[in-house]
Parts: C-alpha cells; sequence; structure tokens
C-alpha cells in the first residue's frame, strides 16, 4: 500500500498485475500510475547509480518505448520488471555508445569530473549504512563493486530478478551470473559485513 | 524471488535492504508528463512488436558500419580479382609460367633441341585428338628418336660451335675452356684440333643442309614446327579441341543437306543419319 496525493493506492503485485496491465492498455490513467510508482524508482535508481548525468532522460525513453510495446508484451510481473530493465538497460548502452563519438566540452568535462570525485570521496568506513537512502544505497554498490558486478546486484535488487532474468538481461550465461554476484556481495561484505568473509562463504550463495 | 537481504552479515543487509526503500518525492518528479506521454502513447495504437527489446542502433556515421558495408567488400575482391587475372596474363606473356599457361616459348631460353622437344609435346598433345587419321603415330615414333639422341646431339652442337671458333679465330689457344674439350676431342681420335673441327663441321653442315632440305619439302619453315601438325590436322579436324565437331564437320560437309537436325551424335551417325534421310526423302 502507497500513498499519493492523500489517496490510499494497493501496491503493485502478482495478484493484481493482470487487471492493471490491462487497464493500462485501455488508458487508464491510475492504472499506468501504478506501473509507474511501482517501477520508475527501480529503473531511477539503477541508472542514476550506472549514468547519473542522463539518468531521467534515459528513463524517459525507456517508458516511451514501453508504451510502444505494451500491447505486445505478455507476461507476470516480474517478466514485466525484466522487460522494462531489458529496455532501460538497451538504451543506457545506446546513450553511452552516442556519448563515446560526441566530443566533450571542458565544462562538461569538468562538471562530470566532479560528480564523480564527488561521489568517489567517501570511503566505506565513512557510509553511514542506517542513513542510507535508496539512491544511497544504490549508489554505494556501484562505487564499490566492478561495472559488470554492480550491476548484477543492482538488477537482482532493484528489478527484483532471479539469476536468469539478469543473465537475459544482460546477455549473460546464468552461471556467469552467479559467479559475479557471489564475488560482489563478498567484496560488499568485506566492505560493510562484520569481519572478513572465507572464500566460498556459503552464507552469501544467495542464488 | 531472490533472498538478498539475508545474507547473514549485517551490514550487507542494511545495504540491500536500503536499496529497496520506497519510492521518494524526487523519484516521481516526472510522473504527471511521464504519464502523459505513456497514456498518450499507449491510446493512439502505436505500437510495435519488434520494438519489446529494442536493439542498439549504430550512429549511420560510424566508422564500423562504414568498414562492415558489403560495398567496399565487394570492390576489393574485384580488385584483387582483376590483379590476380593481370598478373597471370602478364606472366604468361613474358613466358614465365610453365607450358599449360604460356602463350609462346620463349625463344633465348630454347635451343634447337628444345623446339624439337616443343613439337614433340604438341604432337602428343594432338596424337590423342587425330590419332584416328594415322598420321600422327610415325610422327611419334620420329620425334621419340630424336629425344633419344637428344644429348648427343646437344654435345655436337656445342663442339660445333667451338670447332667455329676455331677455324675462325687468328690467335686459338688450346688451354683455354673453351678449346680444352676440343683438345681432348681430338687427342681420343688422334687427329690435330684442326682435322677434328673440320671434319666435324663438315658433317655437321651436312646433315643440317638434309634437314632444311626436308622442312623445305614440308613447307613448314623451321621455326614453327608446330603449325604444320594443326595445319595438317586441319584436314581431318576442324578445332582439336573438339574431336566431336571434327566428325561434326565431315557430317556437315558429308551430308550439309541432310537436314537432320540431330547435331549431338558423332559425325559418322550424323553422316549416316543425313544419307539415311535423304534416301527417305
Amino acid at each position: 500500500m502507497w500513498i499519493l496525493g492523500g489517496v490510499q493506492r494497493p501496491a503493485l503485485d502478482d495478484a493484481t498485475f493482470p487487471d492493471v496491465l490491462v487497464r493500462a492498455l485501455e488508458g487508464d490513467r491510475s492504472a499506468a500510475e501504478q506501473l509507474f510508482v511501482d517501477l520508475q524508482p527501480r529503473l531511477l535508481r539503477y541508472l542514476r547509480s550506472l549514468e547519473p548525468s542522463a539518468a531521467d532522460d534515459i528513463a524517459s525513453e525507456t517508458w516511451y518505448s514501453i508504451a510502444r510495446g505494451l500491447g505486445s508484451f505478455r507476461g507476470d510481473l516480474a517478466g514485466f520488471r525484466s522487460w522494462s530493465f531489458s529496455i532501460a538497460r538497451r538504451r543506457l548502452i545506446d546513450h553511452r555508445r552516442i556519448a563515446a563519438r560526441r566530443p566533450v566540452a571542458f565544462e562538461s568535462l569538468d562538471d562530470t569530473a566532479g560528480v564523480m570525485l564527488m561521489g568517489r570521496s567517501d570511503d566505506a568506513a565513512d557510509t553511514a549504512l542506517d542513513h542510507l537512502s535508496g539512491q544511497g544505497a544504490a549508489d554505494t554498490i556501484a562505487r564499490h563493486l566492478p561495472p559488470e558486478q554492480a550491476e548484477v546486484v543492482l538488477l537482482r535488487v532493484l528489478g527484483d530478478l532471479d539469476v536468469t532474468e539478469v543473465a537475459e538481461v544482460m546477455g549473460r550465461s546464468a552461471n556467469w551470473v552467479r559467479v559475479n554476484q557471489h564475488r560482489a556481495l563478498r567484496r560488499l561484505a568485506e566492505k560493510f559485513g562484520e569481519g572478513v568473509i572465507p572464500a566460498g562463504d556459503p552464507t552469501i550463495s544467495l542464488a | 524471488m531472490p533472498n538478498l537481504h539475508n545474507s547473514g552479515h549485517e551490514g550487507l543487509d542494511e545495504l540491500l535492504g536500503a536499496a529497496r526503500q520506497g519510492a521518494t518525492p524526487d523519484e516521481l518528479m516526472h510522473m504527471e508528463s511521464t504519464l502523459d506521454q505513456f497514456t498518450a502513447v499507449v491510446a493512439s495504437g502505436v505500437r510495435a512488436a519488434d520494438d519489446t527489446i529494442p536493439e542498439p542502433v549504430l550512429s549511420p556515421r560510424s566508422t564500423v558500419t562504414m568498414f562492415n558495408t558489403r560495398i567496399p567488400r565487394r570492390a576489393a575482391a574485384i580488385v584483387v580479382a582483376t590483379m590476380f587475372a593481370a598478373g597471370t596474363a602478364a606472366a604468361a606473356a613474358g613466358g614465365v609460367l610453365p607450358t599449360p599457361f604460356t602463350a609462346s616459348a620463349d625463344p633465348v631460353l630454347v635451343d634447337d633441341t628444345s623446339v624439337d622437344d616443343t613439337g614433340l609435346d604438341t604432337d602428343s598433345t594432338l596424337e590423342g585428338i587425330t590419332d584416328d587419321t594415322g598420321v600422327d603415330g610415325t610422327e611419334v615414333d620420329d620425334d621419340s628418336a630424336d629425344d633419344s639422341a637428344s644429348d648427343d646431339h646437344s654435345l655436337s652442337e656445342r663442339d660445333f660451335g667451338n670447332c667455329e671458333a676455331w677455324l675462325n679465330g687468328a690467335d686459338n689457344d688450346p688451354a683455354s675452356p673453351a678449346f680444352a674439350h676440343l683438345a681432348d676431342e681430338a687427342a681420343e681420335e688422334g687427329v690435330t684440333i684442326d682435322e677434328y673441327c673440320t671434319t666435324l663441321v663438315d658433317e655437321h653442315r651436312s646433315g643440317h643442309g638434309s634437314d632444311d632440305a626436308d622442312d623445305a619439302g614440308d613447307d613448314h619453315g623451321g621455326s614453327m614446327p608446330t603449325l604444320p601438325e594443326q595445319s595438317r590436322g586441319d584436314d581431318h579436324a576442324t578445332t582439336p579441341s573438339l574431336p566431336d565437331d571434327r566428325g561434326g564437320s565431315s557430317g556437315r560437309s558429308g551430308g550439309s543437306n541432310s537436314g537432320s537436325g540431330s547435331s549431338s551424335n558423332s559425325g559418322s551417325s550424323n553422316r549416316g543419319g543425313g544419307d539415311d534421310t535423304s534416301g527417305d526423302d
């Protein structure tokens, strides 16, 4: 249950999703709101942690693609999230390719460097986990992990995707996802957990 | 559903749990405009069946796509093929390639013996074509005899040249490498070099005179020994490479008015068919 504009609305779950999807396709704005409220924070945290400067634009493009393809979508809530993250990830890749070919002005370079320096200035010891926001937690994960390991964890946590769905989104094998997830969680546990986790610790084999 | 918030490590669980927190006003800031666009697109029915998972699109200005197009590959293939063909043609014209590709024998590299061998090869090439005529069989035997004596012939040719030099020279040195062989030959026969060379030159000139007479009698000329064989073969075959056509041409000449439409048969059968048809007519 969540509140928007002073009105209580039911949370989106597997039971309510088929009805919400049908109504959204019929143009029901409240159904579209339910999809948006469920998905948009996840998408934004994922995109902002990986591409802070263009996350909002990429999210907007993702919603446009979702609207165009919603009529052909078939599946449950987990499938909808996986499909949406696939679109978002491809939009992110498109953005990075275009940005790589675009000449960067000195001002924007300075801005980007400033953002990066600011984001990476704090250490794990300085991170107050108790007061982390959703975006702050996502940023912390992205900051302390290699890019692919961070993406695995973010997709699993933010998208509520299982190993197979993450593998499909990233175009990798399920085993590759399991290995990278294990390494990522071990690294995060070394940073934020209690003591050093020995290699092969079964308690962090979460798949 | 993945169970990522119960790893057994408190700090890690807090971190992962924080990432799952509910939406903040900042994250829902653009909801109205996004939903306006969303509902408009859904209502307009703009749907692309192949847009469910859009593929990344490369910019048309990408250098990667420029070199991956098929046109430059085709152009490169054409250039390579042209260079190969031109190089082969040039090598063939220059006589560098072996016999099957050589347009003509290089006269610098070919002595009289090899000219004879060329004639032999041509004869043997034409043998399978003109063996029905019964002409080339005799010639092959003659050429094989020439082959067996080719080593002695080349030796005498060299001695003949040296002897002419000896006889025409004013100041000959028998110890020189060119004349040392003549001195040995003359010593073996118990004569002087002058006597040996005089005899050899006389024998050689008389022998060549008879060859020239034979060649003149055949109207072949000594420079192109292969042409007479072909012209002789032309009496029996129109095209050496198409033995069936040879019969066909005979068939046409023999029964050209037969009106037989089947040209794929042998000449004899055509001729016979033509005769039969004309007889029926």
